[in-house]
């Protein structure tokens, strides 16, 4: 059975950084968004590791997974750095494509279908 | 994607958005548009675990041939 509302629920997460009606703070700055930048980072990783332990995906779907989500890190991090000289212009353009990388790498893992 | 990994994606998305839900809170209740250093470590160290956790998967997938 495959719940085709979650990968919507993923990407509303993303798209609105923080939902008041999943009892969320919304994100009023740009760290804010930042921070749930990170913390989706986080998920999806982790969930990735755990499919891998699980068998559910093979070791070369994950090392695809990984060299995706490393760049979607250095994004992540870039954009903390320019946000901390003070462009935050260019930092909202980094963490914006940190998130769509977030998105691909959801849309990896859906693909992974047995 | 089967209905296992959904559910995991699901839950992670969940558990990480809560936490950092939790430090932004703090950080607006205090008058603060900005974490703290330590806040900061703190998310970047779940981060760096993540990580680590992934590749000490694909280290020991690999090693079972799988």
């Amino acid at each position: 059975m495959k719940l085709k509302f979650v990968p919507f629920l993923f990407v509303a997460l993303l798209l609105l950084q923080g939902c008041q009606s999943l009892g969320l703070t919304t994100a009023k700055s740009f760290e804010d968004r930042l921070a749930y930048g990170y913390s989706t980072y986080t998920a999806v990783v982790t969930a990735a590791a755990n499919a891998l332990n699980a068998k559910e995906i093979t070791s070369d779907d994950a090392t695809k997974f990984q060299d995706i989500a490393r760049n979607a890190r250095q994004l992540l991090d870039a954009a903390k750095l320019t946000a901390g000289v003070g462009d935050v212009a260019t930092a909202e353009g980094r963490l914006q494509l940190a998130t769509s990388l977030l998105v691909e790498l959801q849309n990896y893992l859906r693909s992974k279908q047995p | 994607m089967t209905t296992t990994l959904a559910l995991e994606l699901a839950i992670q998305l969940l558990t990480h958005s809560q936490q950092i839900s939790a430090l932004i809170a703090n950080a607006q209740a205090a008058g603060r548009t900005e974490l703290t250093d330590e806040e900061w470590q703190q998310v970047l160290g779940g981060a760096d675990e993540a990580e680590s956790a992934l590749t000490a998967a694909i280290a020991k997938a690999k090693a079972e041939g799988r």
